[in-house]
């Protein structure tokens, strides 16, 4: 679909993945779909940024991963939140709004 | 935190499982995309397409998510080296070339690093928190007259010590020294000569010495009026001379002639603080001898260095300024013997602060020789992994379209030199290690009794670890930044990157080479030149065939009286002695660069400029003859010539002709020296070579051994067979078991000495010279190579096209020689910059010498045809058609 690519930075992908796991448990691509969803279609990550972003967070404890039979029978990687990474996610929730709030009030101006 | 280093643990240790898994992953998320796609509608076939679009490659997500793993780094290098391992050992020559020719150039890094660490850096032996410690030395503090005399730190008299001592308040302890002394040390078992140092008392408390048996020196040994004859003599001589006796305290050896008691023995590895390897020592007031006496009460009378501990919190420019203040106070009191008396204080070292510059200079020069030998091993291999990196660059097209990084690739061709270097440094140490041993054996041969404690320390191998890693990146990066240029289509498609640029870095790099290596070898022609036009040069007497045995009698404790006795009496028993032909003895052995001066004066005249300057040298009646010098006119000394006769000597041609031109010298009178002793001339003798070979001729005359009693003798030796030497030493033990000999040796292994420093900067420039022009060779041998493989289809073209075999080989030989044309250009015009700080070393020959640089131009020239002749013969003989086909 062609959708304008928006630039993403890496901590806002961080955010955005994990947010989209937040409501339970998806595989890589799942999660490329529902962030595309989440953001109403102006977020399209590609997997060569999604997959490394999901290994790392998966390595700093975040995630964790677990293969389990996908929609079409064959076997996926699903990752879900863990207990830190629900912490985590609150925690870049409060930041982004901060920082959001502050832009704002710096157009405003 | 945890996580990530339990995901590190895996990354390593499981990477297999954590490969498969990965591949698991992304082939399902692709297999998902594709499901996807035909549930939209689209055929099998268009599903898979768009799937593959949109994932954008399963090798290349795949390796995102490598690079963006813990560990990814340890995991790029590990299979970077992987590589570079088995790459390098499938062109085992080039590795074993290039491996080599760096170990060289790190060998002589780590050697004159070594050298640099022993003299410079470390510290001596055996001494204890060496920062709190500061030599002190009299300095010039200036002013409007009178004269001084000395080197800018030197020693101070003893009155001066005492004043310094009582008045100082920055340090500790201040401590003073005379060392590197030469004793005769009997035992009950042997005599022989050691080094040592009078200390002050406080001296092993100053340096933080323990002593491990017995006890170090009481302050009231230190007393002029009451001298303590007691010692402390070093761990080495404990067990080398004394058996490690544990009841060694107490005993009495004799001390030139003195008996003293041993009170201690230091801890081990304590040498002394000078330069020289010293065995024992005595309390600065040990010595009750009509001479030495005076030197505790004359204030005027410099033989005294210091050593002081600072106190805690004390800084090296607060000691300064306080130390000369009390020298300014004294100056002022003591007018006459404190002028211009000075007190500098300086960090402690190896080398005495006078000689810091001189060596530095030394090792500096040595450090310039190697980096040249280095900078040419270098620009050999960068040059080769630049060659090898380009002919792979369709590989490293594949690699950049199959999404590596060029960064990654970079990193690969900086890993591949980085190995090599590596690989150069082990081998190199190998070798540094090797070579530090012989220099070691060689040091006997210097007659220098100094520490010489080099070694392959950490500091050594950090340093080559240095050298290595800057040597690699550097090889690497011209290959690494050309690498990272390539266009990947175009790559894959010629299969080879044309280079940009008029003048191939390559090419660069050999020019580079060739000059380098010319420099060298102008420098060793020139040398060895020299070297054998001093061998050439005819000394005037018989070299060969002659044995010394050297004496001191003060070692002894002979004085003037029983010395001349014992002298007379042992000469006239060697001269009985059945293995000797003939001997004589004298104060000075001829070309061994000692020089007894002599000034004298014709009778009627006066003044500095009339005297004549010349040296002299004291001997026996038998000299002449033993050494096959011939009188031309007069007689030789007799034994008429006695104390008490009236004085004598013999001159030399050129004295004589320069005294009476045109006249006869025999009967004629001089004045010798300020108190005009007078002198008559009863012979005269041909001229010689006398201090050094390359000496011009030089006024000279000898007076007998029987008028003049000095205790140094040389005693010279013909042997009738084989050798005399050992005669000699059982008939002094005999008679004198308590006189130490100084040293034996041939005369030719004595003057062979002198010429040593020449012989040492010829044999090292040669050996420099060589490699570097060799490897200058390997350098143009692989730049033909590879021009050769790359215009290998305009090569069969001409072949093809009717050139003749010749025209071809000549045609690349021909740029070969041009490089080396241009190589050797710079090289000549670097070596006539520098070859003029040679000329100290060069007998007989000019430093623009033309045949040396003709010589070293043509050496290069005709290796480098050679070398190039090989790849262009090869190139030559394949078949046009081969060629062609193969593009």
């Amino acid at each position: 679909m062609p959708q304008k690519r928006t630039t993403l930075l890496q901590g806002t992908l961080d955010l955005l993945i994990l947010k989209a796991l937040a409501t339970g448990e998806l595989h890589g691509l799942g999660v490329s779909r529902r962030i595309e969803q989440l953001t109403g279609g102006t977020f399209a990550v590609q997997p060569g940024s999604l997959f490394p972003a999901l290994h790392r967070l998966e390595e700093a404890g975040w995630l964790t991963s677990a293969w389990q039979p996908s929609e079409n029978n064959r076997r996926a990687k699903y990752y879900t939140l863990t207990r830190a990474g629900r912490r985590q996610l609150g925690e870049e929730e409060a930041q982004w709004n901060r920082i959001a709030l502050a832009i704002a009030r710096a157009l405003e101006a | 935190m945890k996580s990530r280093l339990t995901s590190l643990w895996r990354n390593i240790v499981r990477s297999d499982a954590v490969e498969r898994d990965l591949d698991e992953e992304v082939r399902a998320a692709f297999e998902l995309l594709v499901n996807e796609n035909v549930q939209a509608g689209m055929s099998v076939q268009e599903a898979r397409r768009a799937a593959s679009l949109e994932l954008g490659g399963i090798e290349a997500v795949k390796q995102q998510v490598r690079d963006a793993r813990a560990g990814a780094l340890v995991d790029a290098l590990l299979q970077d080296l992987g590589y570079t391992l088995r790459a390098l050992r499938r062109t085992p020559l080039f590795t074993v070339t290039a491996v080599l020719s760096l170990g060289i150039g790190i060998a002589g890094t780590a050697v004159v690093f070594s050298l640099a660490d022993a003299y410079l850096f470390r510290n001596r032996p055996g001494i204890a928190d060496s920062r709190r410690l500061v030599e002190v030395g009299r300095t010039d503090a200036g002013g409007e007259t009178g004269f001084y005399s000395g080197d800018g730190f030197d020693t101070f008299s003893y009155p001066n010590y005492v004043d310094y001592r009582r008045r100082q308040t920055v340090f500790e302890r201040l401590a003073a020294y005379n060392g590197g002394v030469t004793f005769g040390l009997g035992t009950d078992t042997s005599a022989l000569r050691v080094s040592g140092g009078y200390v002050s008392a406080n001296y092993f408390e100053v340096l933080g010495v323990p002593i491990g048996l017995g006890r170090g020196f009481r302050p009231d040994e230190e007393n002029p009026a009451s001298p303590a004859a007691v010692a402390v003599i070093s761990d080495r001589l404990w067990r080398a001379e004394f058996s490690s006796d544990p009841d060694v305290v107490g005993r009495t050896v004799r001390l030139n002639g003195r008996p003293f008691s041993i009170i201690g023995v230091a801890a081990p590895r304590f040498n002394g603080y000078t330069i020289d390897f010293e065995s024992l020592w005595i309390p600065l007031t040990a010595y009750r001898d009509g001479d030495d006496l005076r030197r505790y009460e004359r204030r005027g009378q410099q033989w005294l260095m210091g050593i002081g501990r600072l106190k805690d919190g004390a800084t090296i420019s607060r000691a300064r300024d306080e130390m000369a203040t009390i020298a300014g106070d004294l100056r002022r009191e003591y007018p006459d013997d404190n002028r211009r008396h000075g007190l500098g204080v300086e960090p402690p070292g190896a080398v005495p602060v006078s000689l810091r510059p001189v060596v530095t200079r030394f090792v500096g020069l040595l450090f310039a020789l190697v980096a040249v030998i280095l900078a040419i091993a270098c620009f050999n291999v960068a040059g080769v992994l630049l060659a090898r990196g380009l002919s792979r660059s369709r590989e490293i097209g594949v690699r950049l379209a199959l999404g590596a990084a060029r960064r990654r690739i970079a990193g690969l061709l900086v890993v591949e030199g980085l190995v090599i270097s590596g690989a150069g440094a082990t081998a190199g140490l190998v070798l540094a290690s090797g070579t530090i041993r012989l220099v070691e054996r060689m040091i006997p041969m210097l007659r220098m009794n100094i520490v010489f404690d080099l070694g392959i320390d950490w500091r050594v191998m950090a340093f080559s670890a240095l050298v290595a890693v800057i040597t690699g990146v550097a090889c690497g990066l011209a290959p690494a930044r050309a690498a990272a240029r390539i266009d990947p289509a175009a790559a894959i498609k010629r299969g080879r990157e044309g280079e940009r640029g008029r003048l191939p870095v390559r090419s660069v790099f050999v020019i580079a080479q060739a000059a380098l290596s010319v420099l060298l070898v102008v420098c060793a022609i020139l040398l060895a030149r020299s070297l054998r036009n001093a061998s050439a040069i005819d000394p005037g007497f018989a070299v060969g065939g002659l044995e010394v045995v050297g004496l001191d009698l003060r070692l002894g404790g002979y004085d003037t009286a029983n010395g001349r006795a014992f002298a007379e009496t042992l000469m006239s028993r060697i001269e009985n002695l059945p293995g000797v032909e003939a001997a004589a003895s004298a104060r000075v052995v001829p070309l061994t660069r000692e020089r007894e001066g002599g000034r004298a004066w014709l009778p009627e005249e006066v003044g500095d400029d009339r005297a004549i300057d010349g040296s002299q040298n004291i001997v026996t009646p038998g000299y002449f003859r033993t050494i096959g010098l011939t009188l031309v006119a007069g007689r030789n000394f007799n034994a008429a010539d006695r104390a008490g006769s009236p004085a004598v000597g013999i001159v030399n041609e050129t004295l004589a002709r320069r005294a009476w031109p045109g006249q006869s010298a025999v009967g004629k009178r001089l004045m010798l020296g300020v108190s005009r002793r007078p002198m008559e001339i009863v012979g005269v003798v041909r001229d010689s070579k006398y201090r050094t070979i390359g000496e011009s001729p030089t006024p000279f005359f000898y007076v007998p051994a029987a008028q003049r009693y000095e205790s140094i003798m040389w005693i010279l030796l013909r042997p009738g067979r084989g050798s005399a030497v050992q005669e000699v030493r059982a008939l002094v033990r005999e008679m004198d078991p308590d006189l130490a000999v100084l040293e034996t040796a041939t005369l030719e292994d004595m003057t062979a000495f002198a010429l040593f420093p020449q012989r040492f900067v010829t044999g090292l420039s040669a050996i420099v010279g060589t490699i570097g022009v060799l490897l200058a060779a390997l350098g143009v041998y692989g730049v033909t190579a590879y021009n050769v493989s790359r215009r290998r289809r305009e090569i069969g073209i001409r072949v093809a096209l009717g050139a003749v075999r010749r025209q071809v080989v000549g045609l690349i030989v021909g740029r070969a020689m041009l490089l080396a044309g241009m190589g050797a250009t710079l090289g000549l015009i670097a070596a006539a910059a520098v070859s003029r700080f040679l000329a100290g070393l060069l007998y007989d020959i000019r430093p623009l010498d033309p045949i040396s640089f003709v010589g070293s131009a043509l050496v290069l020239f005709a290796l480098a045809f050679v070398a190039s002749l090989i790849p262009a013969t090869r190139a030559s003989a394949v078949s046009p058609v081969e060629t062609l086909r193969a593009e």
